[in-house]
């Protein structure tokens, strides 16, 4: 049994990986569905999963700190709770591709001047073994140690772009038709599901006085700076904002101060790149625990290579078909998502707790 | 030993190869094949659909100074703006660079169409900054790179510093970069602007001849091998709609037009017949903005209002006074102050009616209905500009704490 994390560290993994996981890509892809109203599609995913965060985590204490899968075992068998982890280790390969493709094409574009070849990416994946090896011991490190960084290259980023920033570009707010809004916050819905690692936390973290109230305080803030993050990156690009794709490589780049003090706006980009190293892995990370608790291995690195194996092969076979994957991840497979990450816990509500397994 | 592997080497191991990875040590290019470009010069191939792109490339800068400005230039012909790149790349061999293109030159003969037909290039690569300054120039992009100019040894450096550096807060210049300008085009006005930079002979020392001679040439060298150098006027500025050019602003509109997006400080504004006591003279003014407004209100029709208080000293008049009266916070009279307002707002009126005649919708009023009168947005979204009417309300102040 591995030791717990801290509740701490939860609530910097959300301010820090989990924050920075939705700027790179969502912005620009929201806006192609919401346009001006981008920020409201935003918010629509974030407070829809939070609900589902605060769902989990009374469901933790209702059940006193016991693993869903031990929650599962004795509310549906062990069978049924075998097939529910297979699941969940299914939806998080699938969470994991858009993000590891995300943070390739991040790197090569913001680094590299020529077109790498995808193998030159695979190196990725001898990082995110090891970081799966680490298991949820390594996501709380890391995230002590992103929370600073990712602070810092949030700060750089937005005092950068403040000053170009035109917050009349998200007008008008109502009247608008709502149908594009909700388009676009199903379109974009895959960025979200933050709730499923709260889920799989349970029973992970030291129970402590006021948890909820932390870990909920702490999603608040992702969301707020998710929310400002969009509205400033529309205020500074207006209709070119669904070309931003990279957009902590393009945002506050004209800013004059730049000509005097250097390209500074290098900084949070290496930030966020390294940030996003973090974060693309941490589903992966997710899913081999959920293959250790289907299949018991002998060897506790094996669920880490079949996982990262499974991944590198899908990187290798689909990363010349991206914007196909990701059509078929966000338009069809996120009800998939949905209905394993919310529909499956929610069924535990009407499910009697047997207290005697 | 399989706890050191574990604890210790894998984690170098591992960390290495993402340090390779992350600071692209497996894509880097030599840098003795790759040239930094500056600046880029788009021109349009005389009878052919054609681009001309001639590219300025950062050069180690020459112990001697006979070294020559052109000579940093290399140019390529293509079908579309990557295509000429590209075209330099393989006649040349160099890699070009383009992260540090910080200037786009439109020669004139681009001017007769859509050049959002090619500056579009600059907004789907991600390969140059899209925060790169977007001129046009009088004549030949090619031309206008290869001048010599005594601001400095490079064009393309005295150009952006004419554009952007410390005079920016002049408001001479609507300087435009390619994002900005491409928001422009792609908004609800369809609208766009960047500077007009005509080049302007000037006099200076002839070059001093060292070593008895040879090595001819001009210190900042010189395109043509003749010792004419230039400087750039970039106070005009051409009008876009649906990008194609539609008209230009003349100096005094482009300043005033400058007045909405810019903090004004320390503008200056020329009156050529002021009455200041008892004289009457050509005056410069000082101006320096207390507040302004600029919004589009619908009642029963759509009305623009510009608003502007501003505060003013007098600069310098062309006439000789009593040393009493030589500070800048010299009292203006109100019947001055009433003559500047009156120009202001004159120019103000005569800019606006260009605009609706070229249907050129600079003051972005189509996005002022979008944004704030939504509801009556379908109503006037095709013909905004030609139903405003303009309501300028100018009040100039005298400036009584400025500097001397």
């Amino acid at each position: 049994m591995q030791s717990k994390i801290n509740v701490r560290q939860i609530c910097f993994m959300l301010i820090s990986t989990s924050t920075i996981g939705k700027m790179i890509v969502a912005p620009a892809v929201t806006a192609r569905y919401s346009q001006e109203s981008l920020w409201i599609s935003a918010l629509i995913n974030l407070i829809i999963d939070g609900l589902f965060a605060l769902y989990f985590l009374y469901m933790n204490d209702k059940f006193s700190n016991r693993t869903f899968y031990s929650i599962l075992e004795s509310s549906v068998g062990k069978v049924a709770a075998k097939i529910v982890y297979s699941l969940f280790a299914i939806y998080f390969l699938f969470r994991a591709f858009t993000p590891i493709m995300e943070q390739k094409n991040y790197i090569e574009i913001a680094l590299y001047e020529t077109a790498p070849s995808v193998l030159t990416f695979l190196i990725f994946f001898l990082f995110s073994a090891y970081f799966c090896y680490k298991g949820f011991k390594g996501i709380a490190r890391s995230a002590d140690v992103c929370i600073w960084i990712a602070a810092f290259g949030i700060c750089v980023l937005t005092a950068l772009s403040v000053s170009l920033t035109d917050l009349s570009n998200l007008l008008p707010i109502v009247g608008v038709p709502l149908k594009n809004v909700f388009i676009g916050a199903k379109n974009t819905a895959v960025w979200y599901f933050d709730s499923a690692y709260i889920l799989i936390f349970m029973g992970h973290f030291k129970s402590e006085k006021g948890y909820k109230t932390k870990i909920m305080v702490s999603y608040g803030i992702m969301a707020l700076i998710v929310v400002t993050y969009f509205a400033i990156l529309y205020g500074e690009f207006a209709a070119l904002t669904e070309r931003q794709y990279f957009a902590p490589i393009q945002m506050g780049k004209s800013d004059v101060a730049l000509s005097s003090i250097g390209r500074i706006d290098y900084i949070p980009g290496f930030i966020y790149a390294l940030v996003c190293t973090f974060g693309s892995a941490i589903p992966l990370v997710f899913s081999s625990y959920c293959l250790k608790e289907v299949f018991p291995f002998k060897r506790k690195i094996i669920p880490p290579l079949i996982v990262n194996a499974i991944a590198a092969a899908a990187i290798v076979i689909a990363h010349d078909y991206f914007i196909e994957t990701f059509r078929f991840i966000s338009k069809t497979l996120v009800w998939g998502f949905a209905a394993i990450v919310y529909l499956i816990p929610l069924a535990l509500i009407f499910i009697k707790k047997r207290e005697s397994v | 030993m399989m706890k050191f592997l574990k604890t210790k080497f894998l984690p170098i191991l591992v960390g290495l190869t993402l340090l390779l990875f992350l600071t692209n040590n497996f894509g880097l290019i030599d840098i003795e094949k790759t040239a930094i470009i500056i600046a880029l010069g788009i021109d349009k191939v005389e009878n052919s659909q054609k681009y001309e792109v001639t590219a300025q490339i950062a050069v180690p800068q020459a112990t001697n100074s006979s070294k020559n400005n052109d000579d940093a230039l290399v140019s390529g012909k293509g079908a579309t703006i990557a295509d000429a790149i590209d075209d330099i790349a393989v006649t040349t061999g160099w890699y070009p660079l383009l992260a540090f293109c910080n200037l786009i030159v439109l020669g004139e003969n681009t001017l007769k169409t859509n050049v959002m037909t090619f500056v579009d290039e600059f907004i789907r690569t991600d390969k140059i900054p899209d925060s790169s300054l977007l001129v046009a120039c009088e004549g030949k992009a090619q031309d206008l790179l290869t001048t010599a100019t005594p601001l400095d040894s490079v064009s393309a450096f005295a150009l952006e510093k004419i554009l952007v550096k410390d005079i920016a807060k002049l408001n001479r210049i609507s300087f435009v970069n390619v994002k900005d300008f491409a928001k422009g085009y792609f908004s609800k006005s369809k609208s766009s602007y960047m500077p007009y930079i005509k080049k302007t002979k000037v006099e200076t020392a002839p070059p001093v001849q060292e070593g008895g001679g040879g090595g001819g040439g001009s210190e900042g060298g010189s395109g043509d091998g003749s010792n004419e150098k230039y400087v750039f006027d970039g106070t005009t500025t051409l009008m876009f709609k649906n990008g194609v050019n539609v008209g230009m602003l003349d100096e005094n509109q482009t300043l005033t037009f400058n007045l909405r997006k810019h903090e004004s400080i320390d503008t200056f504004f020329d009156m050529e017949n002021i009455k200041i006591g008892e004289k009457t003279a050509a005056a410069t003014i000082g101006l320096n903005e207390v507040k302004k407004r600029f919004a589009l209100e619908i009642k029963d029709e759509p009305v623009f209002h510009i608003e502007l208080t501003i505060k003013c000293h007098v600069e310098d008049v062309n006439c000789s006074e009593e040393v009493k009266d030589l500070f800048t916070t010299q009292v203006i009279p109100d019947e001055a102050l009433r003559q500047i307002e009156n120009k202001i707002e004159e120019i103000y009126k005569e800019s606006f009616k260009k605009m609706q005649q070229s249907d050129c919708d600079l003051y972005s009023l189509t996005d002022e209905l979008y944004k704030f009168h939504y509801k009556k947005y379908k109503l006037y979204k095709d013909d905004v500009l030609q139903k405003t009417s303009i309501n300028v309300k100018i009040k100039c102040e005298l400036q009584r704490n400025n500097r001397t």
